[in-house]
């Protein structure tokens, strides 16, 4: 008799003093507790009041915003480029002209070695911005996998908060290995055979004893294939973890919502519904992060690989120039060095398409 | 336009006279073709003022560095001097100063095209780094 007396009164007692929570709540304590406050999305985002702090900011970045955030980059990124296709025309002009002059010189004399001063010039002016360019390209995927080891912890831990923990695991070990493994790569295997190809670039265009235009192609085939396989193993076994892991996940929840909504007594259903809503606000919490997540390294990602199209673009029209005024060795020169820029161009939207494909897929199948 | 006029019919007037002479003073034939190859030349040179300055200021508007065209003008230079002297050396029938003109004038473009390698030697070591 005492004893129910006890639970009667605790139970009155529970009632009397209830505690308010609600989906808003936790949300926030959860935002803050898997620090994706302390992420910061770049100052570009931040302009157009997308942060992390507010997730669902991302929403609010319209198609034509985008376009002015990539117009903005290439506007300014195409300075340098188009000043480079300046010098080279200017170049190409005067040997043409230098060229017409010289026909007096005759195949044989100083003719070859007047050919092989004008290549040079072009060599000594393209060199200096590709290699800068190059070297912004490894630096802009170290920034990239920097982000991403700060981001993916965040995201996995939200999904998992979110009821997708098998998933979230999945996600957080390969992604936070491909992060690690691009960094490697980018600064230990890409970046050195790139500076390598773009000095047998040089080495093919001024010397002409030797052809290495065949390496070129080599190596920049092996570097596509390379790719391709990489994106697909990884791609293909994220893919594969997510949905048996979301599988797994899925019975757990409806595993958890059966079992409250029969073992809870009265509001059973009102719990199990209460479950559902706060599993909901996570959902647009997790794809809110990820969303911003996947624009802050497509915006990080942005000006090298526009700087990329820009001197590529500089190049064929350079290319196309020097093939109209007949200049053989120069146009070889440009497209050894185009092809150089195809291989960083391939490895920069690789990288960057892995991050966002991975991150774009635990969104889409945990759901 | 007339100073073409006035180059070409100094140019058949004297390889007539060449001709003429030739029979009796083969030395004296050369001297004048030597020196109305010269006269030429430094009047064709200062024609190409107009061309080099334009090419100059193109140079400056995209950025081009003019130590750049310089090595180029100067190599062209190097290149028609040569031609030039073992033209004349072969029209005199040594064939051997005509080739040592010629090592003469490889060896000035690629001492002049020297420094270019240097920087893109530092560059390549930069780049292999």
């Amino acid at each position: 008799m005492k004893k129910l007396v006890f639970i009667i009164s605790a139970v009155f007692l529970f009632f009397l003093f209830p505690m308010i929570v609600s989906a808003e709540q936790s949300r926030d304590e959860l935002l803050e507790a898997s620090g994706a406050k302390e992420l910061f999305a770049g100052d570009t985002l931040e302009e157009y009041g997308v942060s992390f702090d507010d997730p669902e900011s991302i929403l609010s970045l319209s198609p034509s915003q985008i376009g002015s955030i990539i117009k903005q980059a290439f506007i300014d990124r195409a300075a340098a480029p188009l000043r480079l296709l300046g010098a080279l025309l200017s170049v190409i002009i005067l040997a043409s002209v230098s060229k017409g002059l010289s026909d007096t010189i005759g195949k044989g004399g100083t003719a070859s070695i007047f050919t092989m001063i004008c290549t040079l010039v072009c060599v000594v002016v393209v060199t200096d911005p590709i290699s800068r360019a190059l070297e912004g390209v490894s630096d802009s995927l170290s920034r990239g996998a920097d982000f991403m080891t700060g981001f993916v912890p965040v995201f996995a831990g939200v999904a998992a908060a979110g009821g997708y923990i098998t998933s979230a695991a999945g996600y957080n070990v390969i992604v936070l290995a491909a992060a690690d493994a691009a960094i490697q790569i980018a600064d230990r295997l890409f970046m050195p055979m790139l500076s390598m190809c773009m000095c047998m670039a040089v080495v093919d265009s001024v010397c002409n004893a030797v052809s290495l235009e065949g390496l070129l192609n080599g190596v920049k085939k092996l570097v596509t294939w390379g790719l391709g396989l990489i994106m697909t193993i990884f791609t293909g076994l994220l893919s594969v973890q997510s949905i048996v892991g979301t599988a797994a996940d899925t019975l757990t929840a409806k595993t958890a919502k059966f079992v409250i909504s029969n073992c809870v007594p009265v509001v059973g259903g009102a719990v199990s519904d209460a479950y559902s809503t706060v599993r909901g606000s996570l959902e647009l919490l997790r794809n809110g992060i990820g969303g911003v997540g996947i624009a802050a390294l497509a915006v990080m990602l942005l000006p090298s690989l526009v700087s990329i199209v820009m001197y590529k673009l500089s190049l064929s029209a350079a290319c196309i120039t020097a093939e109209i005024f007949d200049a053989g060795s120069i146009s070889k020169l440009f497209k050894n060095v185009d092809s150089v820029l195809s291989a960083a161009l391939g490895v920069v939207v690789c990288f960057d398409l892995m991050f966002i494909i991975s991150t774009a897929v635990v969104m889409t199948i945990c759901r | 336009m007339v100073k073409i006029v006035s180059v070409c019919v100094i140019c058949i007037c004297s390889s007539l006279i060449c001709k003429i002479t030739e029979k009796h003073s083969k030395e004296q034939a050369m001297l004048l073709t030597a020196a109305v190859s010269a006269l030429v030349l430094i009047n064709a040179v200062g024609e190409l003022s107009p061309v080099v300055e334009k090419i100059n200021s193109l140079a400056v508007i995209s950025g081009l560095d003019s130590i750049y065209t310089e090595t180029i003008f100067k190599a062209l230079g190097i290149s028609y001097l040569t031609k030039f002297a073992s033209d004349i050396c072969r029209d005199c029938g040594e064939n051997s100063m005509a080739a040592a003109a010629d090592i003469a004038g490889k060896l000035e473009l690629v001492l002049l095209a020297l420094p270019m390698f240097g920087e893109l030697a530092d560059m390549t070591a930069v780049m292999l780094e």
